[in-house]
């Protein structure tokens, strides 16, 4: 186990967000797509240079592409690796690790998010921060649909990890967001584990705590572990705050070291299906504790995502990451 | 706390798995076999029980069930389960990331080796303490180790270093793998060796403790391979070839879903492996529905019941606990109430003096006091099935002779009942009385009575967590309504199981698992066909549920389509064993029985429909609206006035082919 204690990163929010145009960075990245806090953000942003990554599951055509930044579009069929990796070929970025560097995780498919983390330390940056920006509610409330029609659940690349043959007290932590029919693809793609979920709480707005425990509930059949009453069981519960990837992280931790204290934890699987912050978190935390525990990152993929699934423009959240 | 809470074995620990072990009348290890010589496949549909019953031949599990007779036991039994779940290995990570097939072959080759190696060396460790370290000699370490083609660091002294390394190995080939992506085509790091060449463990180690242990010899080293549509189908392909070039002691048992094989071929000349020749064949879902017909699947069911409720502290008879479930009785009814059913073949009748829509039909209109004369001549409410089977009769008449006759037909109707002859309507009740009895319910009680243990045990058609998952939401709904389910004082009533078996059925549909768009509209739209049919007036077949595709020539992709809905437990193929044939012509299938009652359609096998080429283009190919009228054509065919039937199916030969 590591002694890191995530609650001490470097975090801060602002209710403008016009307040980025202050800011002066060599390098803003954000991925396209509909939604006001990605577009107005971009749109504002200080930075010398600044960089759409047009992700080929929001499926857009080139006449719909944004006219400002420099685009990186990538074609669909790519792994969310080859996306990553192609984009820091394509963009040749000199000295990359003394340029001061924001990226934008409003915008990004979780799988991209995750891999683009885990590539960021490959490449050697000791420090970068991330922008995330609270919507202020989701479109259709708990109806609202994030993907559609989940064609491949696997490990998402370069977080494979170690895995064990014993599978005795194996634990899937779920990032549980909006999007449960998500949730019952990997809790059934990993069913022969200890279920766990954790909840956005304090959720971004006031009613979506409760709205996130209503759909997430509709996969309790197969995402509740022993049986639908385990479903809300502190034993099989996480909460973290829905807009902190710090406290995610250090949350994550806390429980899988005292479970592993308990009984030894034989392999973990983290599915990040909640807020993007959290997925962060997720993949901070698989950062610096993949060496001391089996463990990987899972993900029901889909084929495409809907452009635009929030309503408005809440708090804006910068979160710097020393690796 | 609800007995049916926890409905996958996953769920389960070993010790539970173990406490709620059921056997089936004829025993499982007839069937499974465990000593013997062939490999066996085991197929079956999700919750079929496969990970139960494999999980049951496993180590752990013999060990639970054998206690301190653990060693003289497992002689007896002849063999060691070996129990290897594949989602573990997590396949996918050998894939792609820019290197063939032949590459990733190796590796996963390799990386088997180390899984099988390690869960092999956990077993003979446990063994080797309970024999009072009598098993596992410095020789045999010796000799473990030789198997190795690179020497390990540090010498085999326990198999505590076994384990040791083995674990060290797959570290190492985690990372490896893990990190292919970073080094984009450039391959293996320099220092990565492969240690151990393929089948070492798997055939080597197994043959090596069968020769030189005493205690070994004459066991049989079964690997259960479980969940195996998680591998990859080359890494099937690897496992396949195994199967089929396996060496004594080792042979293997595969479970997979019906969908789960990706493919027979091999590595060993591209050769196929070959029921009868390569594998026996148990497929699981299918044995437990041919076991229905002798009541042992009910029998087998029956005893699950018995003991979830145990383990929760209910103890009951099965006599108690079928008789807790309250059944639909319609001599309970008070059916004075009801008269949906009448009031439908009096507006239907009614419609003839306002319609224009029948000219041509008949030239006789009925007038109101001829319209009152029939309703007063059929309706029997003291028998509601005789007076559901007598507004049959009237549209059977008014189908073949149009409106001349049918106020001849009602007094015959009428002078029957008042003479208490029932011949003509006891020959349809005994076709068609569920029919008739389902339809009465829907017309006037807005549900149709799916209820009864029985009821649900049809429903799940050989799939015992669908059952379970039935009576979980039953208890659930039961114990809402304070019906003290499975108490001694308890009743669960009718509506409990009907709110139950109405969210449970969408439920388990949403569940089966294939997300494809075209294949659950085709099933949807099938069911809607079906439901069709059976609620008109004049209904082609009693108990409809089973359909044959009367069609030669059908394409690849309705094939395909059909596949898959069988595979995923959608459809239950219901043909005789000599019917079965690679095309679809004259087969017959049936919905699960546990998705039927979201189309309210039989449970029983009876009736057959004809499903023709025009019918089957509507059902796959056609827009929404199209299929709608494709219906519409249906329902004017089989309800009154059944004037346009004949006509408008001329107008919707399609001109589409296959």
């Amino acid at each position: 186990m590591q002694n890191i204690d995530y609650s001490i990163f470097y975090k801060k929010s602002f209710l403008d967000y016009k307040k980025v145009s202050e800011f002066k960075y060599d390098l803003f990245i954000s991925a396209f797509n509909e939604s006001p806090r990605v577009k107005e953000v971009f749109k504002e942003f200080g930075a010398e240079e600044k960089h759409w990554i047009i992700l080929p599951e929001y499926a857009y055509k080139e006449t719909e592409f944004p006219s400002n930044g420099q685009i990186f579009n990538f074609k669909s069929g790519l792994s969310e690796a080859d996306v990553i990796i192609n984009y820091f070929e394509q963009a040749k970025i000199d000295d990359i690790t003394n340029k001061k560097i924001c990226i934008d995780i409003t915008g990004f498919i979780r799988p991209h998010l995750v891999f683009l983390v885990i590539y960021l330390k490959h490449l050697g940056l000791n420090k970068v921060d991330f922008i995330y920006t609270d919507p202020k509610s989701y479109v259709k409330k708990e109806e609202t649909d994030f993907s559609n029609n989940c064609i491949d659940k696997r490990q998402i690349i370069g977080c494979e990890g170690i895995s064990f043959p014993d599978n005795s007290n194996d634990f899937l932590i779920i990032g549980a967001g909006y999007d449960y029919q998500r949730i019952n693809d990997i809790a059934k793609f990993k069913n022969n584990t200890t279920k766990i979920h954790l909840f956005g709480f304090p959720s971004l707005q006031a009613d979506m705590y409760q709205e996130n425990i209503l759909k997430a509930s509709k996969a309790r059949e197969n995402s509740a572990s022993k049986g639908d009453s385990s479903f809300l069981d502190n034993d099989y519960v996480i909460l973290a705050p829905a807009n902190d990837p710090f406290i995610t992280a250090q949350q994550i931790k806390e429980f899988v070291d005292k479970k592993n204290l308990e009984k030894p934890i034989t392999n973990i699987y983290l599915c990040p299906l909640s807020t993007k912050a959290q997925t962060l978190g997720f993949a901070l935390y698989y950062i610096f504790e993949n060496e001391s525990l089996p463990m990987s990152i899972i993900f029901p993929f889909s084929s495409n995502y809907n452009r635009e699934t929030t309503e408005g423009i809440s708090k804006v959240w910068i979160y710097t990451v020393e690796f | 706390m609800n007995p049916f809470d926890i409905t996958k074995a996953v769920d389960y620990t070993n010790q539970q798995l173990n406490d709620y072990w059921v056997d089936f009348p004829v025993p499982f290890e007839e069937n499974i076999k465990p000593t013997s010589q062939m490999p066996m496949l085991i197929l079956g549909g999700k919750g079929s029980g496969k990970t139960h019953i494999m999980k049951y031949f496993s180590y752990e599990l013999q060990k639970l069930r054998y206690g301190s007779d653990l060693l003289s036991k497992i002689k007896e039994d002849g063999f060691i389960g070996i129990y290897w779940r594949c989602s573990g290995i997590n396949g996918s990570r050998f894939n792609n990331k820019g290197y063939d097939e032949d590459f990733w072959k190796s590796i996963f080759e390799y990386y088997s080796e180390i899984w099988v190696g390690t869960l092999l060396m956990r077993i003979l460790k446990d063994l080797d303490i309970i024999s009072g370290n009598k098993l596992i000699t410095e020789d045999i370490l010796q000799k473990i180790e030789n198997l190795f083609d690179i020497k390990p660091l540090k010498q085999f002294i326990s198999i505590d270093d076994i384990l040791e390394h083995l674990q060290i190995l797959d570290k190492q080939i985690s990372t490896e793998v893990n990190n292919l992506v970073f080094s984009r085509g450039s391959g293996l790091s320099e220092n990565f060796k492969i240690h151990i060449s393929p089948t070492k463990l798997f055939f080597e180690l197994p043959k090596l403790l069968s020769s030189e242990i005493e205690y070994f010899n004459n066991l049989r080293f079964l690997f259960l391979i479980d969940e195996y549509e998680n591998l990859l189908e080359y890494q099937q392909k690897y496992f396949n070839t195994l199967l089929r070039e396996k060496e004594h002691p080792t042979n293997f048992k595969i479970g997979a879903k019906h969908y789960g094989m990706l493919t027979y071929k091999t590595y060993s000349s591209k050769e196929e492996i070959k029921e009868g020749a390569e594998f026996e064949l148990f497929n699981l879902d299918e044995f437990f529905r041919e076991s229905d017909a002798d009541g042992k699947y009910l029998n087998f069911i029956e005893k699950i019941c018995i003991r979830r409720l145990e383990h929760a502290g209910y103890h009951l008879t099965i006599e108690e606990f079928r008789n807790m479930f309250e059944v639909f009785n319609i001599e309970s009814l008070n059916t004075d109430k009801y008269s949906e059913h009448i009031k439908k073949l009096k507006d239907n009748l009614a419609e003839i003096l306002s319609s224009t829509r029948l000219k041509g039909k008949s030239s006789n209109k009925l007038s109101k006091e001829q319209i009152d004369e029939i309703i007063s001549s059929i309706s029997y409410p003291q028998n509601i099935l005789i007076e559901k089977a007598n507004i049959l009769l009237i549209y059977r008449n008014i189908k073949k002779n149009g409106f001349a006759d049918v106020i001849r037909e009602s007094n015959k109707i009428k002078q029957n009942i008042d003479n208490k002859n029932f011949d003509e309507q006891n020959g349809i009740i005994s076709y068609y009385k569920n029919d008739l009895l389902d339809q009465y319910c829907r017309e006037n009680l807005k549900y149709v009575p799916y209820t009864g243990f029985d009821t649900l045990v049809k429903m799940s058609s050989g799939i015992p967590r669908s059952l379970i998952r039935f009576l979980k939401e039953i208890y659930r709904q039961a114990d809402f309504s304070d019906e003290q389910p499975f108490s001694k004082k308890g009743r669960i009533s009718l509506k409990s199981q009907l709110l139950a078996i109405r969210k449970e059925s969408q439920a388990i549909f949403e569940d089966l698992g294939n997300s494809d768009r075209k294949v659950l509209r085709t099933l949807k739209r099938i069911g809607s066909f079906l439901q069709e049919l059976r609620f008109s007036d004049l209904p082609p077949e009693c108990s409809i549920s089973i359909f044959r595709l009367n069609i030669t020539d059908t394409s690849i992709e309705v094939d395909n389509i059909f596949k898959i809905l069988l595979d995923y437990s959608y459809l239950i193929e219901v043909s005789d064993r000599r019917e079965k044939n690679s095309n679809l012509k004259d087969r017959t299938f049936k919905l699960n029985g546990a998705i039927a009652p979201i189309w309210e359609l039989s449970l029983a096998k009876r009736g057959v429909v004809d499903i023709n080429r025009s019918e089957l283009n509507s059902i796959i190919d056609s827009e929404e609206d199209d299929f709608k009228k494709q219906l519409e054509i249906i329902r004017k065919k089989y309800n009154f006035p059944f004037s346009n039937a004949i006509t408008t199916q001329k107008t919707i030969e399609f001109d589409a082919e296959y």
